[in-house]
Order: structure tokens, then sequence, then C-alpha cells
């Protein structure tokens, strides 16, 4: 099973809006439903995300990134 | 939460969701059709190409279309040229999506359908284990819609279907992650469509430039989602594309998207419930293109939903017939394009290149569709003909 806000890693999907071109390729490859596009704007629910990069790989201009954070 | 009723409610007003309603509507259904974005046909997120076989379903209006084309050129990664045209002169169209758009949800309406912008479904109710209608944010307000039948045309996301139980999940390589400059003052060639194929220059896709009219064209990239990534975005390719063919062009808008090359999803009805364009994957893998798709699906589902409502009868198995229909209509052409296309993929780097080898001259078709394109290309590549032989022919 992939890492995911279960665990007691914090797991964070960064979004450049300067550069995203809000196109959705990113909420049609996401599995669960963490990423939506609501017209010209990008929601993520960070507590659906399962960390499995999808959306960070598969977006056409590279506005999504993945960071890690542990909880102490 | 305010509730309300309709016999349709079509979510999405794409070609598909607008196709549905206007025929669903023209039948004397109460018809709602909605879309989340504030005007339709915005954001354009495509090259905008179809082939004159759209004409056989609909009328286009020439306000819509930017250009007329003769045909499509194939350039091969080692410089191979294939020109495919109609004999009658005109193949096809680049049309002008924010108007085309607008005009079939026009129709829609005209029709008596209903038609609210800035609405976004984000829920399908269910009442013993049937679709029942779709929950809504109204520019704010939350409302509850119920429906006899609900349309999913929702477009690549393809949540609606989704909700409703039925799988519409991509792997990463059957998306192709595209990005688009429309650029002006540059030199292409105005009548004819053009592909380009290569590794280097758009992997696990390709690249096209496809005209508009007074020096301006669609210049895109597609790749397969499975290599996007860090330092391989469709962005990348297609800026090195660009430098490379117009280094003097203007880019007037930028674009990007994502089309589902997976072929047509198995299960498109539930109760209550159906599918249509984009969210039915209803794109042929081999082009990537869905227009033409998009109305002929919507062009049965509206007939379907029409006899279903009048005869009290909206369950999946009444449903099935839009299932039935479309796949004889064009399922088996977008199995046939899915079957070319992973052929392509599998192909060694040299093989590849040898199969572009093989794509020279000069076709005149009687009749220019995505069909006889693609039966052309097997006739060349024996390989290919033997894979295709059963779904095309
Ligand atoms: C870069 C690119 C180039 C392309 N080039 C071509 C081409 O040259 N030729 C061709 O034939 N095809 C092309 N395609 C494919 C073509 O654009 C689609 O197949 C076609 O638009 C499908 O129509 P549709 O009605 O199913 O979906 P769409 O046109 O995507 O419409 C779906 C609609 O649903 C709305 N929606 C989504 N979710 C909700 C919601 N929850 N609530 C309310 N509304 C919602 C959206 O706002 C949208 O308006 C291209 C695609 C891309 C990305």
């Amino acid at each position: 099973m992939e890492r995911d806000n279960r665990d007691n890693k914090k797991v964070k999907i960064d979004i450049d809006r300067y550069r995203c071109g809000y196109c959705g390729a990113c909420a049609t490859v996401c599995p669960t439903e963490a990423i939506n596009l609501v017209g010209m704007w990008v929601e993520i629910r960070e507590d659906e995300c399962v960390a499995c990069k999808a959306c960070v790989n598969i977006c056409p201009v590279g506005a999504l990134a993945l960071t890690t954070q542990v909880n102490l | 939460m305010e509730e309300e009723e309709h016999d349709v409610v079509v979510v999405g007003a794409g070609p598909a969701g607008s196709m549905t309603a206007l025929v669903a509507a023209d039948r004397g259904l109460d018809v709602l059709l909605i879309d989340r974005n504030s005007e339709i046909g915005v954001p354009v997120r495509c090259a905008e190409g179809v082939s004159r076989e759209i004409e056989k379903f609909i009328e286009i209006d020439p306000r819509c279309v930017c250009t007329e084309i003769k045909g499509f050129i194939t350039n091969g990664p080692e410089g191979t040229k294939l020109v495919v045209s109609a004999s009658d002169d005109v193949a096809g169209y680049v049309l002008d999506r924010r108007t085309f758009d607008k005009s079939l949800a026009q129709e829609a309406a005209r029709a008596g359908a209903e038609v609210r912008v800035k609405n976004r479904a984000y829920g399908v109710s269910k009442s013993n284990g049937r679709v029942n209608g779709v929950y809504v944010n109204a520019s704010g307000e939350e409302v509850c819609i119920s429906a006899d039948v609900v349309v999913a045309a929702d477009g690549v996301e393809s949540r609606v279907g989704r909700w409703a139980g039925l799988d519409t999940r991509l792997r990463l390589e059957d998306v192709a992650t595209c990005a688009q400059y429309l650029m002006c003052d540059i030199e292409a060639n105005s009548d004819y469509c053009e592909q380009y194929f290569g590794w280097e220059i758009a992997p696990g896709g390709y690249a096209w430039v496809f005209p508009k009219g007074e020096h301006r064209a669609n210049v895109g990239i597609g790749i397969g989602g499975n290599i996007s990534g860090e330092h391989h975005r469709a962005i990348d390719f297609l800026d090195a594309f660009v430098h490379e063919k117009f280094p003097n062009g203007q880019i007037i808008a930028r674009i990007f998207g994502a089309v589902p090359l997976s072929g047509p999803v198995y299960r498109t009805v539930t109760n209550g419930l159906l599918m249509v364009g984009d969210a039915a994957r209803h794109v042929n893998p081999f082009s990537g293109g869905g227009i033409l798709e998009a109305i002929q699906g919507g062009l049965i589902a509206g007939d379907v939903i029409a006899k279903a409502v009048r005869e009290k009868d909206c369950t999946a198995r009444r449903l099935r017939e839009y299932e039935r229909r479309w796949w004889r209509e064009f399922g088996r052409v977008l199995y046939a394009g899915l079957k070319a296309k992973n052929y392509l993929l599998k192909l060694s780097p040299q093989n590849f290149n040898r199969f572009f080898r093989s794509l020279t001259g000069e076709i005149k078709l009687k009749e220019y569709t995505e069909r006889a394109l693609m039966k052309e290309m097997a006739k060349k590549n024996p390989k290919m003909l033997l894979s295709l032989v059963r779904t095309l022919f």
C-alpha cells in the first residue's frame, strides 16, 4: 500500500498556481478524487491523497510537486 | 437544500452533452443541461480538427469553421510524407470550438432544453440501487436535481459515471498529456492538417499543426502519460518543436489537456444513468479525435433516453440499447484504433521508423473517414494489417 495520510507522515501536494494551466489532467488520473478542477481553480484535498504521484507526473507543465513531512 | 425535478439532467455541455440534450428535448422531454464553466466552449481543450464524416450527423454552420482542409499529411521520423486527401476536395474542417460548442448548446436550448452555466455537479443521488439525480453547486447554492435519467457528459475527468459505480479509471499509459499553442505569423500548410511522429519529437504520441486560416495554426503535442514526468513534460517537447519549426511565430493562446486513449469503457450504462463522449472514453486511440464520436454517441443516447422515459423504464437493461448501438456504429472502429496504437507503441525504435518509411506517397480516398485512413495505413504494413484484420474489415 502506498504511504498516505493515515500514517504519521503528512503528504502535501504543492501547486504552482502561476504555472498551472487548469486543464484537469491531474484530476483525470487521480485515483482517489483528491484533486478537483472547479472552473479555473484546482482544489486539493490532502486527506484523500495516497501519494501515488500520478498527478505530478502527468502534468503537462510541471505545476505539481509532492512533499512529505514526518510528524513527530 | 433546494430540490427540483426534470426528466433528464445532462452534466457537461460539450458536444456529447449538448447533442444528447438536443435530441431528448426535441423528442419532448424536460431536459436540463448544466456546465461547471461560466462560458460554454471555453476554455478550448482541442486541436479542433474533424473529418467531413461529421456532416452525416449534423449540419455544420459555416461560422463554426475556421478553415476547410483538403486532407491529412503524416510525417514520419525520417522525413517521409504520406498525403491522404479526399477525392471531392474537402476532407474535413478545423473548427472554432468556442463557437461550435456554443451553437450546439444553443440548438439544444432552441429544442426546449434549459441550459445553466456555472453549475457544477458534485455527486449523484441514489435510491434502491438506482441513480435518481445529481447534487449541483449552482454558483454557490446547493441544489438536488432529480431526474429519470442522468447523462454523464463530463468529459475526460469522468467523475459522474464513477460516482454511479461505473469504472472510468485510466492508467497513465492510457492518457495522452498535451500542450498546444495557437500561433500566428507562421508559414504552415494552410490546406492540410499535419501530424509529426518520432520518439524524439513526441514520445508515445505525436505533434500536430492544424491550420486555422489567416496564417494561424494550432501547434501542439501529445505524449504518453506514462512517459511524462520531470524534464519530460508535454510543454518541453512542444517548445522544442516550435523552436525548430516556427522560430518566428507568435503564441496567442496556450492550452493544455488530457486525452483518454484507453478505448471505450466496457460498461457505459447503469440504472438511471448513461455516459457519453470522453466520459465513456469514446475517442479514437490512434488519432486522439473524439468530436465525431461525441456527436454520434449523443445522437444515439438522446434517442434511447426518449424511448426509455416514455416507456417509464430507465433501468440499465433498457438503456443497454445505447450500448449495443454505439458499439455497432463506432465502437469497433475505436477498438481497431486501440489495436493500431498498441501495435505502434510496441515496435522497437528501428521498426517504428521502418513502419513510417512505408508511409509515403499520395492517396485519394473516395470518402475521408478515420476508418478508411487506418485501412490505408494497414494496407501498407502487412503486419499491422494482420493485427487489425478482424476489427476493421
Ligand atoms: C489537446 C487536445 C487536442 C484535441 N484535438 C482533437 C481534434 O483535433 N479532433 C477531435 O475530434 N478531438 C480532439 N480532442 C478530443 C476532443 O476535444 C474531445 O474528445 C471532445 O471535446 C469530447 O467532447 P465531450 O462533450 O465528451 O467532452 P468535453 O468537450 O470535454 O465537455 C465536457 C464538459 O463537461 C463539463 N463538466 C465536467 N465536469 C463537470 C461537472 N462536475 N459538473 C458540470 N459540468 C462539468 C466541462 O466543463 C466541459 O464543458 C482533443 C483533445 C485535447 C485535450
